[in-house]
């Protein structure tokens, strides 16, 4: 245990050093008011959602000036919003690149659906699930079709998925010696008379 | 204050590991020694005819194996090492392939269900699935399954070696086979089938005098006790069932550790309880036995804070406290056991530090310059390379430490470079990114890909596993549900259609050229996800589309949703859970279980508060001058430790090690605001009839850390009341007796337990 606390305290460390250097400054942007290059964390801003960077206290009380006159919006406008942090590049830039993924999502997804729809069909109807699946996914509404047309297996061991009911019958019982056997039990385990099963064996008995 | 971290987090990690530990096992049963497997209670057969099953299906894999059968007559093709329902049927089916085998049993044939009390009827549940293989089960007395057993060894002609006991089991090389030294002999075999089981190992208490004769670990025959002082030790069913039927003709005192019976049956509940208000039955709480002498045990009792010993005189003691996995032997063999912390976790740590300095070296970032003037960037990027390699090659020798360590890395790469626009993080600053950009797209949109990939690959899988192979329609449509959001919502919108509708004036010429809509696709992640999880809906400049629709969603539909399917939010639709429900499914009977995990959960608490607070704070900053800076302090701080740390970084590197569910259980804001909602006013619930054995398959497999079995044992709701439940229904659908349903179904009582009642 000493060892996992161990590794533990020494992970918490490794992502402080993490934060550390994630909050040591980058390459800073000029300041929006003045230009100067040496802007810094502490005077920066957020502005509607903007990252603002400004270089000193005098920009900072410039542009709060400006925020309270409203002649912020045209010197910020051109500055994308911070954003979710995930999606802070998310912008036009992405409106490039293949169109391909796209329709290759579009098929996995139908896929995905037709499958799932093969699959519950072939559950219900007591057939292979997963290569029904694998027939759904891949050919799309056709391999459902035909899963559909597929005809039902008979089965008595079905499980009807969460919709589930105890199907275990009380033990039966011997007319003669009175002792009890199992519900499928087709000659009783203590004098041997024959009984009338109350259900199938799950077994042929040896 | 070591130790105060310590106790509890130790305590947490443990309870991975209930009831009982078990072998870390491969694909068909096989465990970490090549060509060794293990079937039955101990890979955690919860009844007899599923072990039997694992019996066939191991038996079936082997013989599938090129050169399965070695044709050296002194090598043995399997030898099976105990011959319970499992090791029975794996060498019936050994013989029908033609496989040569040994059975070797320590003491009986079947000596668990030998070591019944008399008479006892053995069932042949789940009634659902048919037995596999050849040996013989039906529901009978105890005393004819054996017989049956026993005649059919002989009609089969096994080899069974009766009263010889596997001592060791060792190779010399991958290539030679196995040495199984016994109590009696030596033989060779290719390959080894464990299937000793663990109830023949009963827990002891380790105290003084438990050795003496009148001291027992299980209760055979009751009726043979009359008019005794008889000790009964332990809190779960076979201690309260011992001390009810001994109580019938003598005076008995149950002594429990414990404060209250967590998990035993609603009806051996309210028996005992009428036992105890006849004066038959004396419980003592909080006791601990701490020694025997002849006829005298000493009780150490928990009394208003302290704690007092006394003596008591006793005929008769019987010690039922569980039974215990055989640790001792299965590490003697090699085998490892699940959720064991092995290895050097000094060097892991250095190799992971290793690898993230060298990798800060290969980058430009300015603040390594004078670090990296040395080193030429192909060198460093290099040496970080060896560095992981390095931890695959510890890893791979079960070093656990470096699991953890590559599993860090790689999400910490992940993360910690997908922040973008020269913010990555160290060491990936500056060129991480751009390192990751490729096919005219940034990373994070192939991050959105490998994400998707991954939950698409792993959903299938996850869907084999809980829906076609136990065919369960429920667990079909969750997994299509689950990557189907995914791909709509967390995806194809996001990256493509958004841009397209807007391109293309899908939307409208207004909204088409407002920069504020237009300009923020990202925002249509907010279509499913509802604030406090997608936590920028109200700021950073919204169109007022947003923030109407994600008042709706976060303060009325989430409401109605909690309303009917509780937290069900986190296991059909959240990409979140999804990502942990399907590539974190494998891992998921790792997670931190029952009481002592339930109280880390106030974390998510503090993480609803904090955003409450922030969300607050950015939205009247304008207006409250000295709420600024304290505001977009706390935003950086949520952005850093919540949207990348606890979001990303932390729980997916955790999956291997405490399950998938890490951020939507201890860290997740929404999910504790649909918890709140659905134990105010949902209707949610699982309800259990009365057919549980205490097989732990459910709490096993909950990912929540929910005790599912205490509430089953009890046939008491589970809600959202005292439990964050997303209602993923794994619970109901691997209980081996269709034990659980949804609180929509009725109540089921069988039959069966007043036929058993009404035969004794």
């Amino acid at each position: 245990m000493t060892n996992r606390l161990t590794m533990l305290i020494s992970f918490l460390l490794i992502l402080g050093a993490a934060f550390a250097g994630q909050c040591a400054a980058a390459d800073p942007p000029p300041c929006l008011l003045c230009g100067n290059a040496h802007t810094a964390a502490e005077h920066s801003v957020l502005y509607k959602g903007r990252a603002i960077p400004l270089c000193s206290p005098a920009c900072q009380e410039h542009f709060r000036e400006l925020e309270r006159t409203g002649g912020l919006d045209p010197l910020t406008a051109g500055i994308e919003p911070r954003a979710a942090l995930f999606q802070a590049d998310s912008a036009p830039q992405r409106l490039g690149g293949s169109r391909l993924p796209f329709w290759i999502g579009c098929y996995v997804l139908l896929g995905v659906l037709t499958g799932g729809g093969a699959a519950f069909v072939a559950v219900r109807k007591g057939i292979p699930a997963g290569s029904s699946f694998a027939i759904g996914f891949a050919l799309n509404v056709i391999g459902l079709a035909i899963v559909l047309a597929k005809p039902a297996r008979e089965t008595e061991f079905h499980v009807t998925g969460l919709r589930k009911v105890p199907t275990t019958r009380a033990s039966l019982r011997c007319p003669d010696c009175g002792k009890a056997n199992h519900p499928s039990a087709n000659l009783c385990l203590h004098c041997g008379r024959a009984l009338e099963p109350l259900s199938r064996s799950e077994v042929n008995p040896t | 204050m070591l130790n105060f971290i310590k106790r509890p987090l130790d305590r947490l990690l443990d309870t991975a590991n209930m009831p009982n530990r078990r072998p870390e096992l491969r694909a068909h049963n096989e465990s970490n020694v090549d060509d060794m497997f293990i079937i039955g209670d101990l890979a955690g057969a919860p009844v007899i005819k599923l072990a039997m099953e694992q019996g066939y299906e191991v038996i079936h894999h082997i013989a599938s194996l090129p050169g399965a059968k070695g044709g050296d007559p002194n090598v043995y093709d399997v030898v099976v090492a105990g011959a319970g329902a499992a090791g029975l049927n794996a060498a019936l089916e050994a013989k029908e392939a033609g496989l040569s085998c040994l059975l070797l049993e320590k003491s009986k044939i079947a000596n668990t269900i030998e070591n019944f009390p008399e008479k006892k009827w053995v069932y042949a549940e789940p009634d659902t699935k048919p037995p596999k293989g050849k040996l013989w089960l039906d529901g009978a007395r105890k005393e004819d399954l054996v017989a049956r057993w026993n005649a059919m060894i002989t009609e089969n002609d096994l080899d069974v070696r009766r009263e010889e006991g596997v001592e060791s089991i060792t190779r010399p090389d991958r290539k030679s086979p196995f040495v199984v030294k016994t109590s009696k002999g030596e033989y060779r075999a290719r390959r080894v089938i464990i299937a000793i089981g663990q109830r023949g190992n009963p827990r002891k208490l380790g105290v003084p005098g438990e050795e003496q004769e009148r001291v027992y670990h299980r209760l055979y025959s009751p009726r043979i006790y009359e008019g005794e002082d008889i000790l009964v030790v332990g809190g779960g069913n076979s201690a309260i069932e011992a001390a009810l039927v001994l109580s019938e003709a003598n005076r008995v005192t149950l002594s429990y550790r414990g404060a209250e019976f967590g998990r035993v049956f609603k009806d051996n509940e309210r028996l005992l309880k009428a036992a105890v208000d006849a004066g038959r039955v004396e419980v003592v709480y909080e006791s601990n036995v701490t020694r025997f002498d002849d006829g005298i045990y000493t009780l150490e009792r928990q009394e208003g804070g302290a704690k007092r010993e006394e003596e008591r005189k006793f005929d008769h003691a019987f010690v039922l406290v569980g039974a215990e996995l055989p640790v001792g032997f299965l590490r003697s063999v090699g085998i490892r056991l699940e959720n064991e912390w092995r290895g050097n976790w000094l060097a892991s740590l250095g190799l992971t530090v290793a690898a993230l300095f060298f990798a800060g070296l290969y980058g430009p970032d300015a603040r390594m310059a004078g670090l990296a003037a040395n080193v030429p960037p192909l060198a460093s990027g290099a040496l970080a390379l060896l560095a992981v390699a390095a931890l695959f090659v510890t890893a791979s020798r079960g070093n656990r430490y470096s699991w953890l360590g590559i599993s860090f890395l790689a999400c910490f790469t992940v993360y910690g470079a997908k922040v973008g626009n020269g913010e990555e993080f160290w060491p990936f600053r500056g060129w991480g990114f751009e390192a990751l950009s490729f096919g005219d797209r940034p990373w994070s949109f192939w991050y959105t890909v490998l994400y998707t990939v991954l939950m698409t690959v792993f959903g299938i899988q996850a869907m084999k596993r809980w829906g076609f192979d136990r065919k369960d329609s429920f667990q079909i449509w969750r997994y299509v549900s689950l990557i189907g959001f995914q791909w709509v919502f967390f995806f194809l919108i996001p990256e493509f259609l958004f841009q397209w509708a807007v391109q293309m004036n899908w939307v409208g010429d207004t909204l088409a050229n407002d920069p504020q809509f237009a300009g923020q696709a990202w925002r249509s992640y907010g279509v499913v996800y509802a604030w406090p999880l997608f936590f920028y809906t109200f700021f950073y400049d919204p169109h007022q589309i947003w923030i109407v629709w994600g008042v709706v969603l976060t303060f009325v539909l989430i409401p109605i949703l909690s309303f009917f399917h509780g937290k069900r939010f986190c296991s059909w639709i959240c990409g979140c859970g999804g990502l942990a429900e399907t590539l974190g499914d494998r891992w998921r009977h790792l997670a931190p279980k029952g009481k002592e995990s339930i109280r880390w959960e106030w974390m998510n608490m503090a993480v609803l508060v904090f955003a409450v607070v922030v969300t607050v704070g950015i939205l009247i900053k304008d207006s409250i001058a000295f709420v600024r800076a304290p505001s977009e302090a706390g935003l950086h701080i949520y952005r850093i430790y919540v949207d990348v740390w606890l979001v990303g970084i932390l729980p997916v590197t955790l999956y291997p090690f405490l399950g998938g569910k890490v951020w939507c259980r201890f860290w997740c804001p929404l999910a504790k605001l649909m918890g709140l909602y659905s134990k105010w006013f949902g209707r949610f619930q699982i309800k259990s009839n009365d057919k549980c054995i205490a097989c732990t398959e459910c709490t096993r497999n909950c990912q929540v850390g929910i005790d599912v079995m205490s509430y089953a044992l009890k046939q008491e709701p589970l809600t959202n009341d005292d439990s964050s439940c997303i209602g993923c229904g794994i619970c109901v659908t691997v209980c081996p007796m269709d034990v659980l349903s949804f609180g929509d179904e009725p109540a089921v009582t069988s039959e069966k337990k007043t036929a058993l009642t009404t035969e004794s």
